[in-house]
């Protein structure tokens, strides 16, 4: 036996079973491709083929998922997990069964759970993209394939136990990004815009990289578990690993648009087709939240005290520059790219308190985040198709007149994002907010109530024009039965969560334990 | 007791049933009509759960489902029957159906005829949630959700900029308040580790003076925004935009009076720190005199009431901070019959007059509709406390009792009655007699108003001339749930705790019983000087605007400085305009300069404008922008790191 | 002198000096060209220091392909924008990078790195070389990562198509 026959032989086959969602919209993509590329009258098919392998993906996803949950329910495991200890045996029964491609891959509830509402919410975009892409004359197969890659890149992220799968998985998704923001060819300002965030975004992604180099040579570990072991031995305040950690959480924010780095967001998102905002604004900023959490917990536990403060002042920033400068725009889409900046704040000063309920709060608001953010933008991008409507806030005048379906769904995702009860988004910032009071940062929560206050003056804008002026613009809408039932399903779970989130609330916490409790795994 | 379950949801089934079939299958008559029965139906559910309350003296605590775990503590949907409960609940439904039916001959014709009822069944809804939960987060979602109800219906004739605006500042203003109140429950929580109002109430002792005086101010904060006391007043007024009936059920009988309900429900939280009680008493005192200045040189019908609304709350919170919390309730259940009805009669007098606000063009229309005359001075005698209406019976106690505990906040509350009686008597007297200023072409077409509007002011007239004489069943009614000595639910030291914060109206003397007490007010010095103050005001209306002896114009020339500062609303509008609107303009603008503007060089909305409409500017400040950006981050990136590395 | 200190000076500085010339040039396509010297000198780097197969690596998918797509991007921008230049933050950005240079100075000469540990121990590189050693963990443990980076690539190249593709654009028309 050579030696590298002996190093090799220990190694075994990697799971696949757990892998099959992330198959499946490999092969979709593919498909996509060859199908754009020889197919004839081939829209309907890449529509349908690319809707198909993200259900067929998310059926997968949920069939998983039933298996963890059945694993636990089972009796004669419980019995077992009864005798050695509840955590251990989620340790074991997650990170065994389900740590695969050489330990470079896990899955387990948590990321499943943020795969679904990736999936979900990319479902969303599909559905509107077509006819938007064909009213602007802007349509081409490669938005498909290239949103499905994307997809791909963001499963990657969530899913990893180790910053070379994370960092792999975050420019696969990037790259994709950059490209589908300058989809939209008919208009400099696309390409514009995708050639801003490609430099910004590159920046990021170097910044990143340093990063890991210097967390590489300060524990020599990739994995996050082995990374937090060296942590536990070694000096924790070493000036190597803080500004490993602080330049890897300095690139994140760029990613999650945090403010300082969030100045490629507002370019971005306006330059960009419209339900590619969308796609960036939610399942792309969902899998951001979803791995800084994840590299935050199961990496650095230990120098947790540093984090938070970092997150806090990111939070606290992104919460004042994104609401203040929100409050000016006159332009609907530029004003919810701001929002976004602001939402990010929001959701990642529940990084401040780095406690379970801290984690279950990120959890929850990125999760309800998917369906205001998606339903904020797609409502524009179907809008958008109509000759005149321009995404200024005028043009939202007298709607609740024209078409008082649509004006409703509209105000339910403003108010969500408000944070008015009854909606879901009142519930998040709750939730936020709880957990900072809980850990004693009053200035943050504070921070937090006042400058949702001061987002009701953008917000609610939106709202009054829609209700109570008379129609600006003789703009005519027309608006299919299909559309109008997606955007209402999207309302109504809004609102429907905001009545009942404990459902939501109690996977959120779950979730966290989960994630506390592999730590070390 | 499980019925009691009708009560919130028989007018959310209406909400429901006419949101959805409002426009295609019901219309007009029909969406109303539904809308009555769904309110009826939980009137007659709430009656009869108050008589079994009356008989037996329980208190139920139904909990429907579990809405939301916060750690060891669970948030329930659930259903406080108790007699406060029960008689605001009551007040709500009863008087909320006979305005469905007034309004179901008030918005006849209107283009959006189901949708107002839609709203209104909602608002009810909301309102029974608010007025039935067990726990502060379901009052808290109740409180919300009448805000959202009051601000579409303020909006309701959105075509008005008027009630667009409007609409849009009451609901700036009560978020101020809701989140004060937001606070005082997290902290509530934060301190008790419970919402639940038995729990809670049963754990004071073990909180600090300062913590539970904390979480009262701050739910007082709430009830100030909602209930529109000073200094957060200024909605209310402006509310007045709204179709009639919403001012009658919303601004002045249910809604503005959830703050003085919610300072009774949590009475010992209050009552457990005097310092509380003390800003409660100065808050309402101060709101029941100046809102009845203000009132005074007003012109608009329905304006002139919502101030007198904003002085009745302030005495009711008076009573509540004079540590009278049975007989602030009373009032507010007199204050929502005789006041519901002063509206209705203003919203009967602008259906026959086409929508004509200013008293000043009216007069004599009093001939033309003598039930709707009768009944609002019915309201107005009940307003200015004239024996023997209930206004009476309800508001000289509270003036009684403040002149044996603090003289004063009696001096402020009498002279308020004296102003009060005045300015509702200028009110009739100019629009019902007078002289003759009506418009012709209007003229002719005033009228007594339809059945449907008329016999629900005739009901609430009779309300307001025989609830009075209830005093006595009222006060033994809600003594189980005001008294601490009563109440079954508090445990020993609790009792003991709110007992002492009550103790400063201990050694006053009310007469329970009607008749004692007008013999008493009838024969007492206090009580003729009371009576003949309020006769006084009335007076002075009757010969200023009726006899016109002095000469109102010339009054104002002779006073003109307090004329200014009352017909200005000692400037609150205006100084509020000046801070907030005007102040957070800038700020905002500040800091958009600051942040955007200054650095990307004068590219004003980005680059969307510029570059499509100039190349060569493009040219220039796009490279720039880049740049820009990337030197930003890197500023960041260089303070950030140099705050962890070299100072934690 | 050693010939691998001469060599890993020579490159160093090469690398630096093109490295400047990527941000001092006026000329786009210029800074470009700089941008693959610089990649070729620190894969140079990696030559020197007995990494061969990364240095190969490096010339293979940076200087090559993701240059080829910088290339293609910039080929869809009109030439007086590549040409453009902006001092006016110049008195800023070059204190600011100069401090951020010195603080990411500090934390590599000051933090505390573990030692040089890798999966293989000398003895058995010796013996399998290089390309064998890489390539075993390369297409063992880290095949995943190394078949994700194919698609990156893939992704990338897509893109350069589709944005270099020449179409009509308005802002083209406004110039004409």
């Amino acid at each position: 036996m050579s030696i590298i026959q002996q190093l090799v032989s220990g190694i075994g086959v990697p799971n696949f079973y757990v892998l099959i969602p992330e198959i499946i919209i490999l092969i979709t993509a593919f498909v996509v491709f060859f199908i754009e590329l020889f197919g004839k009258n081939k829209r309907s098919l890449i529509t349908w083929t690319t809707v198909a392998g993200l259900s067929l993906s998310l059926i997968f996803t949920f069939v998983i998922v039933l298996g963890i949950l059945n694993l636990i329910t089972n009796p004669q495991i419980l019995a077992h997990a009864k005798e050695s200890g509840f955590y251990s045996f989620i340790i074991s029964n997650f990170f065994e069964q389900y740590m695969t491609l050489f330990g470079l891959y896990s899955v387990d509830i948590f990321s499943l759970v943020f795969k679904v509402f990736i999936l979900v919410g990319t479902l969303f975009v599909i559905f509107h993209l077509r006819s938007y892409a064909e009213s602007k004359k802007t349509y081409y197969g490669e938005y498909y394939y290239l949103i499905l890659f994307a997809v791909l890149g963001m499963m990657i992220m969530v899913s990893s136990p180790n910053l070379i799968t994370f960092y792999i998985g975050l420019e696969l998704m990037s790259i994709a990004v950059y490209i589908l923001i300058g989809m939209y060819r008919k208009n400099y300002l696309s390409k514009e815009a995708a050639f801003k965030y490609l430099i910004i975004g590159g920046t990021g992604t170097a910044i990143i990289s340093y990063a890991i180099a210097l967390i590489y040579g300060f524990s020599g570990k990739f994995a996050f578990g082995d990374i937090l072991k060296t942590l536990f031995y070694s000096d924790q305040t070493n000036v190597g690993l803080i500004g490993g950690l602080i330049l890897l959480i300095l690139g994140l924010a760029l990613k999650a648009s945090a403010v300082p780095m969030h100045f490629w967001t507002p370019d971005a998102y306006e330059g960009a087709p419209t339900p590619i905002t969308a796609f960036m604004a939610a399942p792309v900023k969902i899998a951001t939240y979803a791995v800084i959490l994840k590299i935050m917990v199961e990496a650095f536990p230990f120098v947790s005290e540093q984090w938070s403060l970092a997150w806090a002042i990111l939070a606290a920033l992104s919460m004042v520059v994104g609401n203040a400068v929100a409050l000016v725009q006159k332009n609907v889409k530029r004003m919810l790219a701001y929002s976004s900046i602001a939402h990010t704040g929001y959701i990642v000063a529940a990084l401040a308190a780095p406690t379970t309920v801290g984690f279950a709060a990120l959890i929850f608001y990125s999760l309800i985040y998917v369906f205001m953010a998606v339903g904020a933008l797609m409502f524009l991008s179907l809008f958008e198709r109509f000759e005149g409507w321009t995404n200024h806030i005028d043009d939202f005048k007298g709607l609740a007149r024209k078409n008082p379906w649509m004006a409703f769904v509209m105000g339910a995702f403003m108010f969500s994002m408000l944070g008015i009860p009854p909606t879901v988004g009142f519930m998040g910032k709750l939730f936020v907010f709880l957990a900072l009071i809980g850990s004693d940062i009053w200035w943050l929560a504070v921070l937090l109530v006042i400058m949702s206050i001061v987002s009701a003056g953008y917000y609610l804008k939106v709202v009054s024009n829609m209700y109570f002026y008379d129609p600006a613009k003789p703009i005519s809408f027309n608006i299919s039965l299909p559309e109008k039932l997606s955007m209402g399903i999207l309302a109504i779970i809004v609102i429907i969560l905001g009545i009942y989130p404990t459902w939501f609330f109690k996977v959120s916490t779950n979730l966290s334990s989960i994630l506390i409790s592999t730590i070390g795994g | 007791m499980e019925y009691l379950w009708v009560i919130p949801f028989s007018p959310l089934i209406a909400f429901i049933i006419i949101g959805l079939f409002g426009y295609k299958l019901l219309r007009e008559p029909l969406a109303g009509i539904v809308a009555v029965i769904g309110v009826g139906i939980a009137a007659i559910a709430s009656i009869i759960g108050f008589i079994d309350v009356a008989t037996t003296g329980n208190y139920y605590d139904l909990k429907l489902y579990t809405w939301l775990p916060l750690g060891d503590y669970k948030v329930s949907v659930s259903l406080f029957w108790d007699p406060l409960s029960a008689l605001m609940t009551c007040v709500v439904t009863c008087v909320s159906t006979f305005i469905f039916i007034f309004a179901t001959g008030y918005m006849k014709g209107d283009p959006s005829y189901p949708r107002f009822f839609a709203y209104l069944s909602l608002f009810v809804f909301m309102m029974l949630m608010l007025t039935l939960g067990d726990n502060l987060i379901q009052l808290f979602f109740g409180w919300e959700g009448v805000g959202l109800a009051s601000y579409l219906l303020i909006g309701f004739w959105h075509y008005k900029k008027s009630a667009a605006d409007a609409s849009f500042e009451s609901f700036i203003v009560n978020r101020v308040g809701d989140w004060l109140f937001l606070l005082g429950v997290l902290l509530a929580f934060v301190t008790f580790g419970t919402l639940d109002y038995l729990d809670l109430f049963n754990k004071l002792p073990e909180a600090g003076y300062w913590t539970v005086t904390a979480i009262a101010l701050l739910l007082f904060g709430g009830a100030v925004g909602k209930s529109a006391q000073i200094p957060l007043h200024i909605w209310l007024p402006n509310a007045m935009e709204g179709p009639t009936p919403v001012s009658a059920l919303i601004h002045a009988a249910t809604m503005v009076a959830a703050g003085v309900y919610m300072v009774a429900r949590v009475m010992p939280v209050f009552a457990a720190s005097d310092l509380a009680l003390d800003v409660v008493l100065f808050v309402g005192t101060i709101s029941a005199f100046l809102a009845a200045t203000m009132g005074l040189v007003q012109n608009d019908i329905k304006r002139i009431i919502a101030y007198s609304t904003l002085s009745q709350l302030g005495y009711m919170f008076a009573a509540e901070g004079l540590g009278l919390f049975g007989e602030g309730m009373f009032h507010l259940a007199s204050h929502a019959v005789f006041k519901a009805l002063l509206f209705l009669c203003a919203g009967s007098v602008l259906i026959a007059l086409h929508h004509l606000l200013d008293v000043q063009k009216m007069g004599q229309i009093g001939k033309y509709m003598p039930i709707t005359t009768g009944a609002f001075l019915v309201g107005a005698l009940s307003l200015a406390g004239i024996p023997p209406f209930s206004g009476f019976f309800s508001k000289d106690p509270i003036i009684e009792g403040a002149y044996e505990i603090n003289w004063v906040v009696w001096v402020f509350l009498w002279l308020g009655a004296g102003l009060t009686a005045f300015y509702i008597f200028r009110l009739f007297f100019l629009a019902f007699f007078d002289g003759d200023r009506l418009d012709p072409h209007i003229r002719k077409h005033v009228h007594e108003s339809p059945p449907q509007m008329t016999i629900p002011l005739i009901v609430l007239a009779t309300g307001a001339v025989l609830l009075g004489f209830f005093k006595e069943f009222f006060a033994n009614f809600l003594r189980p749930s005001l008294d601490p000595m009563s109440m079954t639910f508090l445990n020993e030291k609790t009792k003991i705790l709110v007992e002492e914060g009550l103790s400063r109206s201990h050694h006053v003397h009310i007469h329970e019983n009607a008749w004692e007490f007008l013999v008493h007010s009838l024969t007492s010095p206090l009580g003729l000087l009371t009576l003949f103050t309020a006769l006084g005001g009335i007076f002075v209306a009757y010969i200023m605007y009726q006899v016109k002896i002095i000469n109102p114009a010339w009054l104002t020339q002779m006073f003109k400085p307090i004329y200014l500062t009352l017909w200005n609303k000692w400037f609150f509008d205006l100084i509020y305009y000046a801070i907030f609107v005007y102040g957070y303009y800038k700020v905002s603008r500040f800091l958009w300069k600051a942040g955007d503007k200054i650095i990307i060089d004068g590219i004003v909305h980005g680059s969307g404008k510029t570059a499509i409409f100039s190349g060569n500017v493009m040219k220039l400040s796009q490279t720039g922008r880049i740049s820009a950006y990337v030197l930003q981050m890197a500023i960041g990136m260089l303070v950030f790191l140099s705050l962890f590395i070299f100072l934690t | 002198m050693d010939l691998s200190v001469i060599a890993f000076w020579s490159f160093s500085t090469l690398a630096v000096l093109s490295a400047i010339g990527v941000v001092f040039f006026k000329n786009i396509i210029y800074s470009v060209l700089s941008l693959i010297s610089t990649l070729i000198m620190v894969s140079g780097l990696f030559f020197t220091l007995g990494a061969e197969l990364v240095g190969a690596l490096q010339i293979l998918i940076y200087a090559v392909a993701i240059v080829v797509f910088y290339v293609l991007v910039i080929s869809t921008v009109p030439e007086y924008k590549g040409k453009a230049i902006d001092p006016k933050y110049m008195l800023l950005s070059l204190p600011v990078g100069f401090l951020l240079f010195l603080e990411l100075a500090y934390v590599s000469v000051y933090g505390a790195w573990a030692s040089n540990t890798g999966i293989f121990k000398p003895e058995v590189l010796n013996e399998i070389g290089n390309v064998k050693a890489v390539s075993t963990i390369l297409f063992t443990k880290f095949l995943f990562p190394f078949e994700v980076a194919s698609l990156i690539l893939l992704v990338a190249m897509i893109g350069a198509i589709i944005l270099g593709r020449k179409e009509q654009v308005m802002d083209e028309e406004e110039v004409k």
